[in-house]
């Protein structure tokens, strides 16, 4: 079987596992509650209250340190069998009289195997007729959206799940560390590098403790599903908002396929990572807010008889929206940052009705209760004595340094420079400068370029209207261009000032809009207009709060892949809205033709974008394992008896293998063995002991290859880089030379023991060495190879 | 009531039943088909196929030369000797060091280490494993003179002498190097420590980077490292070869053949030699025939020799030999006392035969000598019984316990009629060999009921040289008991224990009566064989009969990936047992470069 063909089954485990805990689960608990709800709101908010329930799940077990398979399924499947026996009404009682009956009559000879086994067959037979006649009656969902639905799939499993299945390891450093945490979870340890959210890693670790699948598989494959979700959400979200049917898919067809975004914006959905996890929940808990404004708003001034508890409409809406944001927090703080935005932008847009006691009572006691229940963990945790995690200090210390406008030069990130040379990825090479401002603001910098803005004290003479018209126009342009390259460098780029104004003019249209509608008396949709305009608007000023002097709550790299999931929002509910004011005294058949007029739209659009080459591209994407060492390490699982093996490689092994087998870091052995004067022995316990070595070397967390060929006795005889220069150790030069150490190394261990060490895998760039050891009388690995 | 029609066919069923219950046991009786050995056969005599004559088309066949340095009149060289004999090598013997020059391509140099007086001789061994010769010290150096020659010391792997003598309690025998796995001598109760007959105090060296132990002692727990316990066999790498070092005085007649086989397997990649492929288990003195010793058998068993033989060794026996898949060569004897006037009994010579023939015993004759009886009188008394009792049972096989004897009565031409002869080690050292052109002599290898842990670590150097065994279930003690503990029930329990753990890790081995290893020991001593090695693959031709004709071939991590000429069994892993069908036979290996072992790909 091939390593994709098994990644394929793999993906499909993970879709599976994942769905059928978060939707298929839910659903069959929920489906009689939420019969009334439209198609598609009812799939969200099953979602929803799945990945919620595992959260707090995982949460809850951890915290008591009980969290294991068995905990984890009985905390899983009980309440489920509970709540969907009580939910569906199902006679369990009677199925038990009858199958007691069956069984007497079975005993007692007066029924036959084949009649019971018959009639089970045709109860399973109605089950699958029942089953096929709800499909049909899926509303909402017309032939034309099921074939753009599934060019959407088909396109995102081609541009991103290509990429996906045929890079085996991680795309991104971030995941070593995310695979780290998952695994503390695997022993009991919440938290294990200090409080964070750890919303996505509690899903990572369900799935890989219930369901079996390796967290490294789970990390290399999520990122597919994530994006899967994210384009659903906002699918989901755009077709729920819109009045149009197909300009949803216009939205989505931006999101997509449109290269004049900037890369940065989109390379992150290839990896599992939280943050991006946590952007499935943002527009759904905008619109449960928008639900939840609309729905009370009917509750109060109808009258028809609404009913209470939890069967009322906005008590769900305040359940979706409370479920949306409280996963926000506990994914990653940034989404909830985003999502404050727009709910600022949510209690402006809706003011009228904010400000009423109804409304606000229940806002605030949703929010402070979704907060609580999101936080609960960390103060715990914190309480018990854990301490921050690492990055959550330097990000408050970031907002803190903007906030109070320190004038400090920080540089964070700073890599040593190691003493061979070294040829890096200048993407890696982060500083942040802290540029100074005469006008004593004091501005945080941002990565990137590092700008020094000088501005000439004005000469004390009293200034005219004119001249302050004219000081005023400069700094307007100023601004305007420092913005357009903001965009340019970060978002855009191609077309940043054409998209910048076109964002600025969906902006007003949705404002103006918004005000139509409210005079119209549609308070709620205006709302939800003014909401997206004023909300992406905020974002805009964060995005750009540099140039405007303001404090930076977020890095304009991170904020900008918030700002390219939200343009096509905008943009396409600016659209709809136009038509909406336009065609509000049209007939039924007029509004159906601008249905299709989307798709038209859409068409062309795609045309364009081809013809000027500016569709999509798959990015550059870092490399932390190559795909051969990722082979090695998932057949050496497989196949090899837990804990009896050690891995010594220059990747990461470490957590990716934790589980199963023991990891040994190449750097750290050649370190040990380069004067046998000082060590005595070295050995490594297990039966087996695998070492990786890459003829072809790859840099660390670069995307390309340093040499073609590095195992040779030119690299072999260099100095072996030290343990403290740590992941500079693995880039360039240095890695050539431990590749080729290690080589040279191994080949003196085959002469002395040629029956013990062999090849287990080789092909052009890459060669894994197997070792068999006497467990009880293990090797003497500091051995002279000729290059120590 | 039933009807007379019914009553009718009820008597007829009945009539049939009993015949087809009773027809086969009559039909036997008539035929006496029980009288005959079914395991004798037509044997072939001694033909060895002179050094001169051995050609093959696939090119000229050189036999790999094995060098002895040291005293030619050793017991070591004998068996270095023994073991070319038996492996089809090529022996070269050299008094001393500077007769090694004369000699090219060497394989395998066997040294007395005392040969190595100067640093001059060390550079010398160092030369031959530069071209890829393997060395082997059979005993350690004098310690004075390991103590001021480093360069010794280098060549045996030696870094320093922690002790000059330690006790051991135990020894580990790591798998991999004998056949049979890993092995603990270690006694655990007082009752154990009868079993330790191995060699208990010797020197505590430390070894070098580089190489590679097979066997170590074993000191009081948690007081020492595993690798930092005393060697006793091990490996140094030098140059392209290795030196082997035995520590300790295990380089006997037996365990010196598997320590010769187990080197040249451990040396190379790839490792092909003959093999007799016979598990045996020789019953002595059993059955009796004559009621002696009646009265305290009678305290003991209440009853007498022959009804202790029909009522509880036959069954016990039988029942051995159906648990364990074996077989049984039993030498009976008419009589062990000839001094007391109980003569034999000729009643039971038909049960005798009929259980041998229905649970496929083979009989021979015992000539074990007990209570001063000279073998020729046995001989003389025996013969009548026999040509009375047992006129059409052909005996092939024959016991003695006095090599002496028996070599003067073969001198004089007697026991040309049986094919084997089964005894003791004699003078010749050898574990199997023609005794004269048409009679093979077996060896006896190890006691059943005293197996200690030399037998065991003998037993398992025979399996690995020779892939043959040879177990003596001595009877004689069960009808002359000297003590309550020869009582059979505790006899039998330490016979059948050590039968089935000591064999089980040979079970690949076939289980074979003496007439049937016969066989297969007379085409291992005629066949000669020659051929190439490469890593990915083995091709051989064997001249001579190759009806019974097995080899062993050891590969370590690899793998039969294909054979033409012969079939194959796994023994253990990277130990296969070839049987050849046809006079060439080509084994393909799996490429070590293409061993990938992935599920993924």
């Amino acid at each position: 079987m091939t390593m994709q063909f098994y990644y394929v089954l793999q993906l499909i485990g993970v879709v599976c596992a994942y769905f059928g805990v978060t939707v298929l689960m839910p659903g069959i608990v929920l489906h009689k509650v939420l019969r009334e709800k439209p198609f598609m709101e009812r799939m969200l908010f099953y979602f929803l209250v799945g990945n919620y329930a595992i959260m707090n799940v995982v949460f809850v077990l951890q915290i008591f340190h009980i969290s294991n398979r068995y905990t984890l399924i009985c905390a899983t499947l009980f309440p489920f069998l509970w709540l969907a026996v009580k939910n569906n009404q199902l006679p369990i009682f009677k199925w038990y009289q009858n199958f007691q009956r069956a069984f007497k009559l079975l005993v007692g000879k007066r029924l036959g195997w084949k009649t019971l086994v018959m009639g089970w067959g045709k109860r399973i037979q109605n089950l699958f007729q029942k089953a096929k006649f709800a499909w049909r009656k899926v509303p909402g969902i017309t032939k034309t959206e099921l074939v753009l639905v599934l060019l959407v799939i088909v396109w995102v499993l081609y541009f991103y799940g290509l990429i996906v299945l045929s890079t085996f390891g991680y795309s991104f450093s971030d995941i070593l560390v995310h695979n780290y945490w998952v695994n503390g979870l695997s022993e009991n340890q919440l938290f294990v590098a200090g409080i964070y959210p750890e919303g996505a890693h509690c899903i990572f670790y369900f799935l890989h403790e219930v369901f079996g699948l390796e967290t490294y598989i789970v990390l290399s494959l999520f990122g597919l599903v994530q994006i899967f979700c994210i384009v659903f959400s906002m699918l989901i979200f755009l077709r729920s908002c819109c009045r149009n049917r197909f300009l949803p898919y216009l939205g989505l067809g931006i999101f997509l396929f449109a290269g004049f975004f900037h890369e940065n914006t989109y390379s992150r959905y290839y990896s599992a990572l939280p943050q991006e996890y946590g952007m499935i929940f943002l527009l759904p808990a905008i619109y449960f807010g928008f639900c939840y404004f609309k729905t009370k708003h009917h509750e109060l001034t109808s009258d028809e008889n609404i009913p209470t508890g939890i069967h009322n409409p906005a008590v769900y809406c305040l359940c979706g929206f409370a479920m949306s944001f409280g996963m926000t927090f506990m994914v990653h703080f940034y989404n909830t940052f985003v999502l404050a935005l727009f709910c600022i932008a949510m209690a402006i847009g809706y003011l009228k009705l904010f400000l009423r006691k109804e409304y606000f009572r229940d806002i605030v006691v949703t929010c402070s209760v979704s907060l609580g229940i999101a936080l609960i963990p960390m103060v715990i945790m914190f309480a018990l004595g854990r301490p921050l995690q690492g990055s959550i200090g330097w990000g408050l210390e970031v907002i803190q340094e903007s906030l109070g406008g320190s004038k400090t030069q920080s540089q964070v990130g700073i890599s040593q420079y190691p003493e061979e040379g070294v040829t890096g990825n200048p993407n890696m090479n982060q500083m942040i400068d802290n540029s100074l401002d005469s006008s004593g603001t004091g501005g945080v910098s941002y990565s990137g370029t590092s700008e020094i803005i000088n501005q000439v004290p004005a000469i004390p003479s009293k200034p005219t209207t004119w001249s302050k018209v004219k000081s005023f126009k400069n700094r307007l342009i100023q601004k305007v261009a420092e913005i357009k390259e903001l965009l340019a460098q970060n978002v855009f780029t191609a077309y940043a000032g054409l998209c910048g104004v076109l964002l600025v003019v969906s902006l007003v249209l949705l404002l103006l809009c918004g005000l139509i509608q409210k005079k119209n008396g549609d308070i709620c949709y205006g709302g939800m207009l003014w909401t997206m305009a004023l909300g992406t608007g905020f974002l805009f000023l964060m995005l750009v709060a540099k140039v405007f002097g303001l404090p930076t709550l977020m890095d304009a790299s991170r904020t900008s892949i918030y700002f390219a999931y939200m343009v096509p929002v905008v943009w396409v509910m600016a659209m709809d809205s136009l038509l909406a004011v336009l065609l509000r005294k049209c007939s039924d058949t007029m509004k159906r033709s601008f249905d299709y007029l989307a798709i038209a739209a859409g068409v062309t659009m795609a045309f364009v974008l081809y013809n000027h080459g500016m569709i999509r591209q798959n990015p550059e994407l870092g490399y932390y394992q190559t795909n051969q060492a990722v082979t090695c390490l998932t057949n050496i699982i497989r196949t090899q008896q837990d804990n009896t093996w050690t891995i010594i490689s220059a990747n990461d092994e470490t957590q990716m293998g934790l589980d199963h087998g023991y990891h040994y870091e190449i750097v750290t052995l050649l370190n040990e063995i380069s004067d046998l004067s000082t060590c005595e022995s070295l050995v490594i316990p297990g039966k087996k002991i695998f070492v990786f070595i890459e003829k072809k070397p790859v840099s660390y967390d670069d995307y390309f290859y340093i040499s073609d060929y590095c195992l040779t006795e030119e690299y072999a005889s260099k100095k072996v880089p030290s343990v403290n220069l740590k992941l500079w150790a693995y880039k360039g030069k240095n890695r050539m030379v431990c590749m080729a150490k290690t080589y040279y190394w191994v080949q003196a261990l085959k002469q002395a023991y040629p029956n013990d060490v062999f090849v287990y895998y080789e092909d052009d760039a890459f060669i894994c060495y197997e070792i068999d050891q006497n467990e009880y009388h293990l090797f003497d690995l500091a051995i002279d190879y000729g290059f120590n | 009531m039933i009807s007379r029609r019914n009553f009718v066919v009820m008597t007829i069923m009945m009539l049939a039943l009993f015949v087809l219950f009773q027809f086969t046991h009559i039909g036997q009786e008539k035929k006496e088909l029980y009288a005959r050995n079914l395991f004798s056969e037509e044997s072939e005599p001694q033909s060895q196929i002179p050094e001169a004559q051995l050609k093959s088309t696939w090119g000229k066949m050189d036999r790999e030369k094995w060098v002895f340095v040291g005293n030619q009149d050793s017991k070591q060289a004998k068996t270095l000797q023994n073991w070319c004999d038996y492996e089809k090598k090529k022996y070269i013997g050299c008094k001393t060091m500077e007769d090694l020059n004369s000699i090219e391509n060497v394989c395998f140099l066997v040294v007395d280490p005392t040969m190595i007086q100067t640093n001059d001789h060390v550079e010398q061994i160092k030369k031959f494993t530069k071209k890829g010769a393997s060395v082997l010290f059979y005993e350690i150096p004098d310690l004075t003179t390991l103590r001021y020659n480093k360069g010794f010391r280098n060549l045996l792997g030696i870094e320093d002498i922690v002790e000059e003598s330690c006790t051991l309690e135990g020894m580990k025998l790591f798998s991999g190097f004998f056949l049979g796995g890993e092995a603990v001598y270690q006694p655990q109760t007082p009752e154990e420590e009868a079993l330790m007959d191995l060699e208990r105090n010797v020197p505590w060296f430390s070894l070098s980077k580089g190489t590679k132990v097979h066997m170590v002692g074993l000191l009081p727990e948690d007081t020492v490292e595993n690798e930092k316990l005393p060697p006793l066999i091990w490996r140094n790498q030098q140059g392209v070869g290795f030196v082997y070092s035995i520590n300790g005085d295990y380089f006997t007649e037996i365990i010196g053949l598997g320590i010769l086989s187990a080197v040249e397997a451990d040396a190379n990649p790839v490792s092909l030699y003959p093999v007799i492929n016979a598990q045996n288990i020789s019953v002595v003195d059993f059955p009796g025939c004559a009621d002696e010793n009646d009265e305290l058998l009678n305290e003991y068993y209440s009853r007498g020799q022959n009804a202790i033989t029909r009522d509880i060794l036959m069954p016990s026996l039988i029942s051995f030999l159906r648990r364990g898949d074996f077989k049984l060569t039993a030498f009976m004897t008419p009589q062990m006392n000839y001094y007391d006037e109980i003569e034999p009994e000729g009643n039971t010579a038909k049960f005798i035969q009929q259980q041998a023939y229905q649970n496929s015993i083979e009989l021979g004759q015992s000539y074990a000598l007990h209570f001063g009886i000279k073998l020729p009188a046995k001989m003389e008394q025996d013969k009548a019984f026999y040509e009375e009792y047992f006129d059409t049972y052909e005996f092939a096989a024959l016991y003695y316990n006095k090599p002496m004897m028996m070599k003067n009565q073969i001198q004089k031409g007697n026991f040309e009629n049986v094919d084997t002869l089964v005894g003791p080690m004699d003078l010749s050292g050898k574990i199997v060999y023609f005794l004269t052109n048409k009679v093979t002599k077996q060896t006896v290898l190890s006691d059943g009921a005293n197996y200690t842990y030399k037998s065991d670590l003998e037993m398992r150097s025979i399996q690995t040289a020779m892939g043959y065994s040879n177990m003596l279930f001595d009877m004689g003690e069960v009808f002359w008991p000297k003590e309550e503990e020869d009582r059979w029930e505790n006899l039998a329990d330490t016979l059948f224990s050590n039968a089935q753990t000591y064999l089980a890790p040979f079970s690949a081995f076939q289980k074979t009566t003496v007439s049937e290893s016969d066989r297969r020991v007379r085409d291992y001593l005629n066949i000669t064989y020659a051929g190439e090695k490469t890593e990915d693959a083995v091709r051989f031709e064997t001249m001579g009969n190759v009806e019974d004709v097995w080899f062993v071939l050891r590969v370590h991590n690899q793998e039969i990936a294909e054979i033409t000429g012969g079939e194959y069994t796994l023994v253990e892993k990277g130990v296969y047992l070839l049987r050849v069908t046809d006079q060439r036979t080509s084994v393909k290996l799996r490429p070590c470069d293409e061993n990938q072992k992935l599920t993924y790909k």
